[in-house]
């Protein structure tokens, strides 16, 4: 079981704490605002406050003030990230008093709430990134900062297919799910929901919490594979893919 | 097929054939590179700008990732580092140095993703062409900070391009990449110091700075520091590379 250990004393921002929310101009250039309240957490008034966003190659870090005077900065610009992608951001705290930066308290992995990054099925588990991928109409991407499904840019329509079309939601989603608690359990063998907030405990959270599907199994692979496989027939049962899937095929009749 | 001519793509069509050539050459490393294709209308196709590319030799990726970034940094082409069909042209057009003959008469090609980007994690970095572009333009390192990740021949991918280059937190920390650099790179020799590239176990390696940079990332505001000042939070274990 993979746990993570906080030797430091750093305090943990909650998710709850921070809002970020992406804004196009009438050019297409993507920025972002920010909320955050942290005072509950008893932070030194003069630790300061840096947002740092990024998406594989890019990185851009932005300077918030202090804890006592937040300050916004002017250029929120996103420019480094791809527009089809959804960044994702990190909060720091960081008491700059002594000779290194010591961070304090810190959240990372933040997802904003813009419409680009609007994830498809699962409403906050998985992001939708459109990309060419030759010709496959999807994929899943498990390698990243957070689970990614793809979608063919220059498939027609494949956003509102994958955001509406019985056909694609009863075919591609339990795959989806399945691959992901695979991932997460069999090759990772991240086993423990409650470890934190990061993805992997947000699926298997999400798993557990379907109807009849109960704690995972702790020890034998072949348990844990019933169990996956378990939780998608919950899944496809609470989704109702089946008569999505028959209703698809309306059009054939 | 001059050493010098414009620009072009490939077309779904021309990196299929491409990659039908890679596995070709795995069977027989002697079938010569189907240059042909550049041109061919089958595979290939005008990208509508003017940019000369010239066939020319380069001693290390840094030197290739310099010439692409006057080529390309000045076009509009969109998405360029993901751009597939452009990178895989490109990798076919140098491919006399992306994949030598070597002394033995015979080329050896590696994976695909060496010549056929695949783009993004985890192989997207290790295109040997856009490999080098990322580091020195997109991820904007430059001439000094490049030379520990992009001082071998265009064919070979580094230890330490492939070690952190694939590791976004530290690829994009400019501190991390100037610490690495001041340890490992000798000046002198315009290559790394030998003995750098050990095991996880063994004392400052750097697989042990990626492990402790890792580390240190969870407490210290990474971002901010210089390199000098990451070497003055690095363990004793560190101490042969930094006096």
């Amino acid at each position: 079981m993979i746990r993570k250990l906080n030797y430091t004393g750093r305090k943990k921002i909650k998710r709850s704490q921070v809002h970020i929310e992406i804004v196009s101009d009438e050019n297409g250039s993507r920025s972002f605002n920010l909320r955050f309240s942290l005072k509950d957490l008893a932070l030194p008034s003069n630790a300061r406050v840096y947002i740092e966003a990024y998406h594989r190659s890019g990185y851009r870090r932005f300077d918030y003030g202090t804890i006592e005077k937040p300050k916004r900065p002017k250029d929120r610009r996103l420019d480094v990230i791809p527009k089809s992608a959804a960044p994702l951001f990190r909060i720091k705290v960081v008491d700059r008093t002594g000779t290194h930066g010591r961070i304090l308290a810190s959240l990372d992995k933040i997802r904003p709430e813009g419409v680009e990054s609007a994830p498809a099925g699962s409403r906050s588990l998985l992001f939708v990134e459109y990309e060419n991928l030759g010709n496959k109409i999807w994929s899943l991407d498990l390698d990243g900062d957070w689970p990614v499904l793809k979608l063919n840019r220059n498939a027609e329509e494949i956003g509102l297919v994958a955001g509406s079309d019985p056909g694609f939601l009863s075919l591609v989603y339990p795959e989806v799910l399945g691959q992901t608690l695979h991932r997460i359990i069999l090759k990772d063998q991240h086993t423990d929901p409650d470890c934190d907030d990061d993805w992997p405990s947000l699926w298997l959270k999400l798993a557990c919490s379907l109807p009849g599907v109960g704690s995972l199994p702790p020890h034998r692979q072949v348990d844990q594979q019933a169990w996956i496989d378990s939780a998608v027939e919950a899944f496809c049962a609470q989704a109702d893919t089946l008569e999505k899937f028959n209703q698809s095929l309306q059009v054939y009749r | 097929m001059t050493e010098e001519t414009r620009l072009r793509t490939f077309t779904d069509n021309g990196v299929d054939v491409f990659r039908q050539y890679l596995a070709q050459l795995r069977k027989e490393p002697a079938t010569a590179p189907p240059f042909d294709l550049l041109t061919d209308p089958k595979t290939s196709t005008d990208i509508g700008t003017d940019i000369r590319v010239e066939k020319k030799p380069f001693q290390t990726r840094l030197e290739l990732a310099r010439y692409l970034e006057d080529l390309l940094s000045p076009s509009t082409l969109e998405d360029l580092e993901s751009d597939r069909k452009l990178w895989t042209w490109l990798s076919l057009f140098f491919f006399d140095q992306a994949c030598p003959v070597l002394k033995t008469g015979i080329r050896k090609p590696g994976r695909d993703y060496r010549h056929i980007l695949e783009p993004g994690y985890p192989y997207g970095h290790r295109h040997l062409l856009a490999g080098a572009y990322m580091v020195y333009t997109v991820y904007g390192l430059g001439d000094r900070l490049s030379r520990l990740l992009l001082w071998t021949h265009l064919h070979v991918e580094s230890h330490f391009h492939h070690q952190l280059a694939v590791r976004q937190t530290l690829i994009t920390n400019r501190g991390v990449l100037e610490a690495a650099h001041l340890m490992y790179f000798n000046e002198s020799g315009s290559r790394p110091k030998r003995g750098v590239l050990g095991d996880k176990k063994t004392p400052g390696t750097l697989l042990r700075f990626i492990d402790v940079v890792q580390q240190l990332d969870l407490t210290y505001d990474l971002y901010s520091m210089s390199g000098r000042e990451i070497l003055k939070l690095l363990p004793p274990e560190f101490d042969r590379w930094t006096t």
